[in-house]
């Protein structure tokens, strides 16, 4: 329904979108994830023709943005939940939305209903409004037209853990409906779970897209598995002594190598196993790992992947946990 | 990469007819508290300078008043407060940065910009209208109280071209530096100056260039502004400097300011 084709936007000799192509089917939930400043926004504007396109073309369902007629119908788009006027309350800004897309005043109401802003929150100025409650707002802002695409950029950005899941929810049945749906984010773990296909960008430039399962089977380096028993120690002694790179994560461990062999290891060792899952390759790691040479330096830093057979510990960056890793507390963003 | 992209059917759906981006953007004009309040203190200004002149009137002996010496003192007033409401109503699209929704609304950018000039267009002319009812009201008043001091004597030009006319040029002078600047206080300061200010900076020049003094009906807006007040121009020179100074003032920076709003990054 969206395709980008061989976009760029060069700003002088900076290319915050390079050579970008790919598309957003009918009826999935694409993700579009990225570090900061990776050129996930310009890409997003240019298909709501806010930014023109150096070269390339970005159509919706066949058509440039500018050509749908009152594309508030069509496409729903949220860019930057901050950009409204912060003296308009939550409900005139709908109202005026509404108005200009010739929707009866009642799909306000609706609207305001669907993402839960209460008819008191609804009639305080924008700009007290908290960051979650201004996603919330631009939420039903490109949700007011009915539309059949949805492009919403960070949409999860200051929404509370309930809210993420609400919106997932949301975005999910959108979709199941025959929505399509792009969404970007920075964070994998708030797009792996709905994302149906998942586009990572990194320095302007697309680095892997696919669905999961394809993305992780073309991912470099060896699987990942987590384990904890009731001896950790003398399990990690066996594994390194089978040739495996074993880390301490939380109260477990982290080995690089399939979960059958750290099974056979087990029973080899006599030692009882707890817990034993995959660790995959992260999608994580991997999108660290696509994305590091672009991502922002600092304390945010990527450290390079271990060099294999050799048990250094990699400490996961601090903002960031590990995917599936036993430190995440039971009910967490699962 | 190669599946077929399913078209949008949009054959159902009408593009936004004009009025209705009027009147999204009448409703924007009042519905924040700088709107209201401008629009309020606009109103309240016309009014009560009107009813000032009426007591100071009343309370004087051996005055005389004429419908059009309540409308004059507002009429000037108005030539400089009606033009911040384009002001406001372009700039805090910039300001605000609403006008990342309001483009993705309307993404055929000129069609919002012509919507704002329309509004500032209507509730310029409400201001001229509101300015004579007011002015009406006054001359009755005065007329009952002492009739023997109280003269009707409409000026008819004035009332059907001259202030409509003044009111509008000023307002849409507004608009066009708010296109070029797409700044609330830039355009409030560009305004100002170059309406009250350039009058003076540009008889200092020709003070001292006596050669620029020549130029001067073509290029001083004021002047112009203020000639149409009796009227059209009535000779070919009168009608060119008319013309001439407002393309430089007017027609100038909105040509510029329409290029940079129609190509800029809406950020």
């Amino acid at each position: 329904m969206i395709t980008v084709d061989h976009l760029t936007k060069a700003y002088g000799s900076f290319r915050a979108v390079d050579d970008v192509s790919f598309v957003c089917r009918q009826g999935r939930v694409t993700g579009f994830l990225g570090p900061n400043g990776a050129g996930k926004t310009t890409t997003m504007r240019v298909m709501a023709g806010l930014t023109g396109a150096t070269s390339g073309r970005v159509t919706i369902g066949g058509l440039d943005y500018s050509a749908i007629p009152n594309p508030g119908r069509h496409v729903g788009v949220l860019l930057d939940a901050s950009a409204q006027h912060g003296g308009r309350t939550g409900r005139e800004i709908l109202t005026l939305g509404a108005l200009a897309m010739g929707l009866p005043s009642a799909r306000v109401d609706e609207m305001l209903a669907l993402v839960g802003l209460s008819d008191v929150e609804a009639s305080r100025r924008m700009r007290n409004y908290s960051l979650g409650m201004k996603q919330r707002l631009g939420i039903a802002h490109a949700l007011l037209g009915d539309p059949e695409v949805l492009i919403l950029d960070e949409p999860a950005n200051g929404l509370d853990p309930a809210g993420i899941r609400w919106m997932r929810g949301l975005l999910k049945s959108y979709a199941d409906r025959g929505g399509t749906v792009l969404l970007s984010s920075h964070l994998l773990n708030e797009v792996e779970l709905i994302a149906d296909e998942m586009i990572l960008i990194g320095h302007g430039r697309i680095v892997a897209q696919g669905d999961k399962k394809s993305l992780l089977a073309g991912a470099q380096g060896a699987a990942t598995s987590l384990v904890m028993s009731l001896d950790n120690t003398a399990l990690a002694t066996e594994l390194a002594q089978r040739g495996h790179l074993v880390d301490p994560l939380g109260d477990g461990l982290k080995v690089n190598a399939p979960t059958e062999e750290v099974g056979r290891a087990a029973l080899a060792a006599g030692i009882v196993l707890t817990d034993l899952r995959t660790g995959g390759v992260g999608l994580e790691d991997l999108f660290l790992e696509l994305t590091s040479g672009t991502a922002r330096d600092g304390a945010g830093a990527v450290p390079p992947p271990p060099p294999p057979g050799h048990g250094v510990h990699v400490p996961p960056t601090p903002n960031m946990p590990p995917v599936d890793s036993p430190l995440t507390p039971p009910g967490g963003h699962r | 990469m190669t599946a077929a992209a399913p078209t949008l059917d949009v054959s159902g759906t009408q593009p936004i007819p004009f009025w209705r981006l009027v009147l999204v953007e009448f409703r924007k004009s009042y519905d924040t508290r700088a709107g209201f309040w401008l629009l309020f203190t606009i109103g309240l200004l016309i009014s009560l300078l009107q009813v000032v002149f009426l007591i100071s009137f009343l309370v004087q002996d051996f005055v005389y008043a004429t419908f059009t010496d309540f409308t004059g003192n507002v009429w000037l007033v108005s030539l400089v407060l009606v033009p911040m409401l384009p002001i406001l109503l372009v700039t805090t699209e910039w300001s605000q940065r609403s006008a990342v929704v309001t483009f993705a609304i309307e993404p055929k950018r000129v069609r919002v910009i012509l919507a704002k000039l329309a509004v500032a267009v209507l509730l310029a002319l409400a201001a001229v209208v509101l300015m004579f009812v007011v002015a009406a009201v006054c001359t009755a008043f005065a007329d009952l109280v002492k009739p023997d001091f109280t003269e009707w004597r409409v000026e008819t030009e004035f009332l059907f071209l001259g202030a409509p006319l003044t009111v509008l040029t000023t307002t849409v002078f507004g608009f066009a530096v708010a296109c070029l600047l797409l700044n609330t206080p830039a355009a409030i300061v560009l305004f100002l100056l170059s309406w009250y200010a350039s009058v003076g900076v540009f008889a200092a020049i020709a003070a001292l260039i006596p050669a620029f003094a020549d130029l001067l009906p073509w290029i001083t807006l004021q002047v112009n502004v203020l000639l149409l007040a009796d009227g059209l121009p009535s000779g070919g020179e009168e009608w060119g400097n008319l013309l001439v100074s407002l393309v430089l003032w007017i027609g100038l920076p909105i040509g510029v300011g329409l290029w940079r709003i129609l190509n800029a990054e809406v950020k």
